[in-house]
């Protein structure tokens, strides 16, 4: 709970997290340190909101000058993240897992403010997937479509942004031969569909190089049930 | 002590049999805490006057761990080894494998690539001058060593491995 440092530390550690994630809207730190900060910003929020709604307290921005740092730059966002999270009651942040980190190995993770406009991980990496599966034809699975319209439901002109980023998506990432070799994909769907055979998407293929190796036998035919 | 405790012997040629202790002469035996010790005998000095014959043994390995005993020690636990990975997935984006409940690392790697290039400052305008002269005094160049030069290169430096493809 206190990350190995005394309770000075730990506020230091905290405040620095927190201001540096209202700043760039996306950190990448250990799992850890993200729960706390997670905490630490979604209180911030909430009170915030509070303040702000309420008619009855003009002044509630001098309260937030003991908890951050960089308050320049810091507390003025206050007032997009209000606006923002008007429609959400909680859940204004996000974590995403990642590799461990190279030399150490420690568990690292993305933390981000949802539906923020400029660094959005989650959002892109969506916006990817749903890029391959147009290149390719293919119509979204569920947990796509789910993932989709999670992503793009609060956000404004989400829709728009949305189709406006797998555009950019299928320029950046799918030529050139970079990512998937969808040129490849591409040319053995058409010929499936000339021969009226079944095509074989990707997401049929085996997971694993041989399916009989003791682990994850059920390679074939599974179906992801999104939680609901 | 025992002379003290002992009714005191007038014979002399006795006392000089016997041999010498420390005489505290009052009659009645002293606790052991107030009695006066010698500082000859204790461990320490013992140790630093005759080391090899204390008679005293310390903890010390009787044998050298032979070659077998060690690699069984080091090697043979099943909990020291590194560990299959059988939470491997395939990532919906780019088709590599991925950790599941992970993101890909490969696609992340090329989003956080293309936002870097597009947050990236603009380059700075080259000075032009009239006289080039003036940019050779200004700027008069570096020259690069070949250590300078390595370094630069960033060979030592380790990279996260490259994801592979499913096949």
């Amino acid at each position: 709970m206190t990350l190995g440092r005394n309770s000075k530390q730990l506020n230091h550690t905290l405040r620095n997290l927190v201001s540096s994630l209202i700043i760039h809207e996306h950190i990448t730190t250990t799992p850890a340190k993200a729960k706390l900060t997670a905490n630490y910003i979604e209180n911030l929020i909430t009170k915030s909101k509070k303040h702000a709604l309420n008619n009855t307290t003009k002044e509630w921005k001098h309260l937030l000058h003991g908890k951050l740092y960089n308050q320049k730059d810091t507390i003025p966002k206050m007032d997009l993240f209000v606006e923002r999270y008007s429609n959400r009651n909680h859940g204004f942040t996000r974590m995403l897992k990642l590799d461990p980190r190279v030399g150490d190995n420690a568990p690292q993770v993305a933390l981000e403010l949802v539906d923020n406009e400029n660094k959005e991980l989650f959002f892109w990496y969506i916006a990817k997937v749903v890029a391959r599966l147009e290149l390719q034809g293919l119509p979204l699975d569920d947990l796509t479509a789910k993932n989709v319209s999670k992503v793009t439901k609060y956000k404004v002109n989400g829709e728009e942004k949305f189709a406006e980023l797998v555009k950019l998506c299928k320029k950046e990432f799918f030529t050139n031969g970079e990512g998937l070799e969808d040129s490849n994909e591409i040319e053995i769907d058409i010929e499936n569909d000339k021969l009226d055979i079944i095509p074989t998407p990707l997401e049929n293929k085996p997971r694993m190089k041989s399916n009989t190796n003791g682990f994850n036998k059920q390679t074939k035919n599974f179906v992801v049930v999104p939680r609901s | 002590m025992v002379s003290a405790l002992l009714p005191s012997l007038p014979a002399a040629g006795l006392s000089a049999l016997l041999p010498r202790l420390p005489s505290i002469r009052i009659g009645v035996a002293l606790p052991s805490f107030l009695q006066p010790t010698s500082n000859e005998n204790t461990i320490e000095d013992i140790n630093n006057n005759n080391e090899l014959d204390s008679g005293i043994l310390r903890a010390a390995p009787k044998k050298k761990t032979s070659h077998m005993k060690r690699r069984q020690r080091l090697y043979g636990p099943g909990d020291k080894h590194i560990k299959l990975k059988d939470n491997l997935n395939r990532c919906p984006a780019c088709g590599h494998y991925k950790r599941s409940h992970f993101l890909c690392m490969n696609c992340v790697g090329q989003i956080r690539k293309y936002w870097k290039n597009r947050d990236a400052p603009a380059p700075r305008e080259a000075e032009e001058f009239t006289n080039p002269l003036d940019e050779q005094i200004i700027y008069p160049g570096k020259t690069e060593r070949e250590s300078e030069k390595k370094l630069q290169s960033k060979d030592w430096l380790v990279k996260k491995p490259k994801t592979l493809p499913v096949e």
